[in-house]
């Protein structure tokens, strides 16, 4: 540690939403590492080992406060491809990510099929994910469900089958306080699949933390192409039993405090919770 | 911009939070760069690691298309017909909701939602009796709410792709959903979700991950009046995405079969209901019992002949029927009909022996002609069986248009029984 007093760090803690100075050394690491493997992920494409590559850059600090803020294997994560830094603080190894890259045959996500950053991992409850943008937005909201549904019937879990019947194959487990995590670049937000999703998790009112990164740009077109007056928080504004944060997703503390609020709000099931936060590329 | 780009670059998160720590006194510039060696060494090595891996098997690739674990082939899903308890006749459509109301109440896991499928979503009327409900538009799921409760049968959004999506989201946590698309001609919304999401599910997570939801789907014309957008077919689009299995039953018994295995499996179905078969007079049967089913890919042969043979599945089958007993009566020809039952996968074996004895094959089926079903099962025969040919395989389908309202188009553009009828006596003559 450095070398100022107690006292400061103390104060540093509070602003952080309580993270201990150790935790934000985890968390500096985190978002580094992130960079540094889309940074290796580049020099690897342009030697031509690698076939594709999708940056986190700039998105960094706002997933690792997602990440820390969650429960990895508990909570329930559909992310999207530029994911990378949430993954990571989730438990997601630079190996993994890498062997997915090259697409070799242990890569743990796909055994090779899909390309760079589609994060998938049993163990920590990340679902696979196509390259389609807003349909796991749709998938979040079941998902969802199926966490309300089991903790009601906790029975239909339950049981030993024999052959002729899918539920052999099943390994099913639940919280009673979990959470799922999505999130869509903003371009994506006009998809409709984006706001069937909204209406389905306002209605039922599901804990489901929705995560808009917004850096701008879809692509290339810029945000007002995309959003009537270019602020997609204003639009779902008047969506019933939502608690919305705006936050600059470039600063780790505010990220932090916003998350940890968001994934509060859920876990107390008293509403869900989705984050709009911009992030910078 | 680059001044756009230069402000971008001050608010980088990770030049703001290494400036934070140093500021704070939580770590030094030293020990900010010793951290970040550490990470370089970790990422390279994680690189060396990764290149040096070995490459996925050619032959894997066909890997967890489909579950390794439970085929809907499987012969565990050919059970005996049991003894018959109750002799009354029931109609598909009867079938059907007699099937779902088994499952649901042998597995908890089976929820089914879709555009008014419950039988009333404000449910208090249910429970005061005031109100029957409406258990869907065709009456399939009717009184399943009542019975299994709300949050077993429930109305959804009027949004295709949020049925198909959230069902996908709840089979990966171990749930079974059997959907309902109130129309195939309103299938189109979900198809995003179908092509990329339900079918490859599996197979993108190198069996990880599954969604095997069944997706029950009214389909087909001769409706007398459906027009454009309500008799709509189209299997072969589906058939045509691996990953997701296809089935359309011509008749009550093989409904109540082939639903089972849909439920009971473990890949996506899309399960085609005929809608102008729901009720009809043809194909009704008394009710199979709670355990009765029929693997896919099993096709049936319906009647044996010895002069051509005529390979068709849905609403075409009663049809065929009817012109194989006029061909018998007026022209003395043998036609021996089979109905596919099970589009994909489909029963190769038994057109091929059909084949082998007849010498001429006739595929029909009620969806468009171009690119159809038929295209491909005609070009396998022509492929695999030419020297057991006498005669072009020919399809007989609709015209290459929509289905009009007016019926005397509608009559023109499907195809009837008169078609199949001169087609059949073509054949035999050529």
């Amino acid at each position: 540690m450095g070398s100022r007093t107690a006292g400061t760090q103390q104060a540093a803690l509070r602003k952080s939403g309580g993270l201990t100075p150790e935790q934000m050394v985890q968390f500096y690491r985190t978002m580094y590492l992130s960079r540094r493997i889309d940074d290796r992920e580049l020099l690897l494409k342009k030697q031509q080992k690698i076939f594709f590559q999708i940056s986190c850059a700039g998105h960094e600090a706002l997933l690792v406060a997602a990440g820390m803020a969650m429960r990895p294997g508990y909570d329930w994560f559909f992310p999207y491809y530029r994911d990378r830094a949430i993954c990571l603080a989730l438990g997601n190894t630079v190996t993994d990510q890498l062997l997915q890259a090259v697409g070799a045959g242990t890569d743990p996500a796909s055994g090779g099929r899909q390309m760079p950053s589609h994060w998938t991992s049993v163990p920590l409850n990340i679902v696979s994910p196509s390259s389609s943008t807003a349909t796991q937005c749709l998938h979040a909201v079941g998902c969802a469900e199926a966490g309300v549904y089991w903790n009601a019937r906790p029975q239909a879990a339950l049981g030993s089958y024999g052959a002729g019947d899918y539920r052999k194959f099943k390994n099913i487990h639940f919280h009673n306080d979990e959470v799922v995590y999505t999130s869509i670049g903003e371009g994506s937000t006009s998809q409709g699949e984006f706001w069937e999703a909204l209406n389905t998790a306002s209605n039922a009112k599901l804990p489901v933390v929705f995560v808009v990164e917004d850096n701008g740009y879809a692509i290339s077109t810029p945000v007002e192409t995309n959003t009537p007056g270019g602020n997609i928080s204003r639009l779902i504004a008047n969506f019933p039993n939502f608690h919305f944060s705006e936050i600059d997703g470039t600063d780790p503390e505010e990220s932090f405090r916003a998350m940890r609020d968001a994934v509060a709000y859920c876990r107390a099931r008293t509403r869900h919770t989705p984050v709009l936060a911009f992030s910078e590329r | 911009m680059p001044a756009e780009l230069e402000a971008d670059a001050l608010r980088d998160p990770i030049g703001r939070m290494q400036a934070l720590l140093i500021r704070e006194g939580i770590l030094t510039e030293e020990q900010v760069n010793a951290l970040e060696r550490e990470v370089e060494d970790e990422v390279r090595h994680a690189a060396d690691v990764a290149l040096a891996a070995p490459l996925p098997l050619v032959s894997s690739i066909e890997r967890h298309v489909y579950s390794e674990d439970l085929k809907p082939t499987d012969s565990v899903f050919a059970t005996p017909l049991p003894p018959v308890t109750d002799p009354a006749e029931r109609t598909m459509a009867d079938l059907i909701n007699h099937t779902l109301r088994d499952e649901m109440r042998r597995d908890e896991r089976v929820v089914i939602f879709g555009e008014d499928v419950a039988d009333a979503s404000r449910d208090q009327h249910l429970h005061s009796g005031a109100l029957k409900g409406k258990g869907g538009v065709f009456k399939l799921t009717a009184g399943l709410q009542t019975e299994f409760g709300s949050d077993r049968v429930f109305n959804s959004p009027l949004a295709e792709a949020n049925i198909t999506g959230r069902a996908i989201g709840m089979a990966v946590r171990g749930m079974k959903p059997v959907v309902e698309i109130q129309f195939f001609d309103y299938i189109w919304p979900a198809m995003h979700q179908m092509r990329n999401e339900l079918s490859v599910m599996r197979w993108r997570s190198n069996g990880t991950f599954s969604c095997p939801i069944v997706m029950r789907v009214p389909i087909g014309g001769y409706l007398t009046g459906g027009s454009i957008y309500h008799s709509q077919s189209g299997e072969s689009i589906f058939t045509h995405t691996p990953g997701v299995r296809v089935v359309m039953p011509s008749n009550a018994r093989d409904a109540a079969g082939l639903l089972r295995t849909a439920i009971r499996c473990d890949d996506p179905v899309l399960f085609l209901e005929h809608k102008r078969l729901y009720r009809e007079a043809f194909g009704r049967a008394p009710y199979p019992g709670p355990d009765y089913a029929i693997p896919f890919g099993k096709a049936s042969t319906l009647r044996t002949g010895t002069d051509v043979t005529l390979v068709t599945y849905g609403a075409l089958v009663p049809r065929a029927l009817q012109a194989a007993q006029r061909l018998e009566r007026e022209k003395d020809i043998s036609a021996e009909i089979i109905d596919l039952r099970s589009l994909s996968p489909y029963d190769f074996e038994t057109v091929a022996e059909s084949v082998r004895k007849t010498n001429r094959v006739i595929v029909a089926h009620e969806d468009m002609r171009s690119w159809g079903f038929g295209a491909e099962l005609a070009a396998r025969i022509g492929e695999e069986l030419f020297h057991d040919l006498d005669a072009p395989v020919r399809r007989v389908a609709s015209m290459d248009t929509f289905v009009a309202y007016q019926p005397v188009l509608e009559d023109a553009i499907l195809p009837q029984a008169e078609d199949l009828f001169a087609a059949m006596a073509e054949l035999v003559a050529f």
